[in-house]
C-alpha cells in the first residue's frame, strides 16, 4: 500500500492524516485528487450538515488511485458518514462507482448506458477487495484509460 | 397517507449537501443512506398540487428546511417515481418502494425503501437518470 506510513491509529476524521494523504497525492500528480480531497476536508470542518472523512475509507481511495495513474481523475463525494466515493463518467452514456469501505473493500457498480437508454448494457456491481473489484470492471476502466 | 406507494407517473425530490457535486456533477454521496435508516427521504412533488415541477420545488424548499439547514451550493435534484423502479429492477432486480411518508413538519415528505440492497449500484442507477434540467437551486 502506498500510504502504509501514514499514521494508521486513527479512522475518524483526522485533520493530520488527511493532510498526509493529501501531501501524497499532491507529489504524485494527482494535485486535482488533493484539491478535492482538501475541499471536502475543510467543507465538513466549516458545515455540521458535511461528514468528516474517514481515513482508512481515504487511504483506499489513495491507494487505488496512485496505483494506477492511468485512471482519470474521478468524482469524489462522502456519504453521510465520511467514506469517500469515487465515479467516472464512461463516454458515451456510461457511469462507474467505487464506495471505498472503511475494511478496505470496495462496493462498485458500472453501467454502460442508463436504464431508460433503448437497446442493450453492460452492468457489473459487487464487494470485492481492490484488486478484484478492478478484474470485474476491466471492460469499463479499459474504456476509460483509453478515453 | 402514511405507507401509500406514490403513482409512477409522479415525481420526487432530494436535497443534495453541496459536497456532493464535484465540478458541478451530481456525485453518489447523494443518495447514499444514513447510518440506521433503510431509506432515503425524498419529497413527493404532486402533493403540493402545483402547475409544474419548479412550481413544486418553491414549495419544497420551505418544508425540507424544517429539518435540514438549506445550504446555498445544495441542490434539489428531481426522479419520476417509476423511471426510478425500473432502474432499480432493470438488470439488478432490485426492489424498490417509493411511499409517502409525512412527517408532522413536512406533509410531503415520501422514503424510498429498499435502497440498502445495494447502494452503490442503485445510487449509480439513479443518478444516471438525471440530466441538468432536473437539478434545481437549494435557495431561490
Amino acid at each position: 500500500m502506498v500510504t502504509q506510513d501514514i499514521d494508521q491509529s486513527s479512522s475518524s476524521a483526522d485533520a493530520a492524516a488527511v493532510a498526509q494523504v493529501v501531501k501524497l497525492l499532491r507529489q504524485s500528480e494527482r494535485s486535482a485528487v488533493a484539491d478535492r480531497i482538501g475541499f471536502l476536508q475543510r467543507l465538513s470542518e466549516e458545515d455540521p450538515e458535511e461528514p468528516g472523512l474517514n481515513c482508512d475509507s481515504l487511504r483506499s481511495l489513495a491507494d487505488l488511485l496512485l496505483a494506477r495513474p492511468q485512471l482519470p481523475q474521478p468524482g469524489i463525494s462522502t456519504s453521510p458518514v465520511g467514506v469517500l466515493l469515487a465515479q467516472w463518467r464512461i463516454p458515451p452514456h456510461g457511469l462507474m462507482t467505487f464506495e471505498f469501505l472503511p475494511d478496505g473493500r470496495i462496493q462498485f457498480a458500472a453501467i454502460s448506458a442508463p436504464a431508460n437508454h433503448p437497446g442493450e448494457r453492460e452492468t457489473v456491481y459487487g464487494t470485492l477487495p481492490p484488486n478484484e473489484t478492478l478484474a470485474a470492471v476491466g471492460l469499463f476502466t479499459t474504456k476509460l484509460e483509453r478515453s | 397517507m402514511t405507507g401509500d406507494p406514490l403513482p409512477d407517473q409522479d415525481h420526487i425530490s432530494r436535497y443534495c449537501r453541496p459536497s456532493t457535486f464535484d465540478q458541478g456533477v451530481l456525485q453518489p454521496g447523494a443518495f447514499m443512506p444514513r447510518p440506521g435508516e433503510d431509506y432515503l427521504s425524498v419529497n413527493w412533488l404532486e402533493h403540493f398540487g402545483a402547475a409544474d415541477i419548479a412550481s413544486a420545488i418553491e414549495s419544497v424548499r420551505p418544508a425540507v428546511a424544517q429539518n435540514l439547514s438549506l445550504r446555498p451550493n445544495g441542490r434539489f435534484v428531481v426522479l419520476n417515481v417509476g423511471e426510478a423502479k425500473r432502474a432499480a429492477s432493470r438488470d439488478a432486480g432490485f426492489s424498490l418502494r417509493i411511499e409517502h411518508a409525512p412527517t408532522e413538519s413536512d406533509a410531503s415528505h415520501a422514503a424510498i425503501f429498499g435502497i440498502d440492497a445495494h447502494p452503490v449500484m442503485i445510487a449509480t442507477e439513479l443518478i444516471a437518470l438525471i440530466s441538468a434540467g432536473d437539478i434545481y437551486p437549494a435557495l431561490d
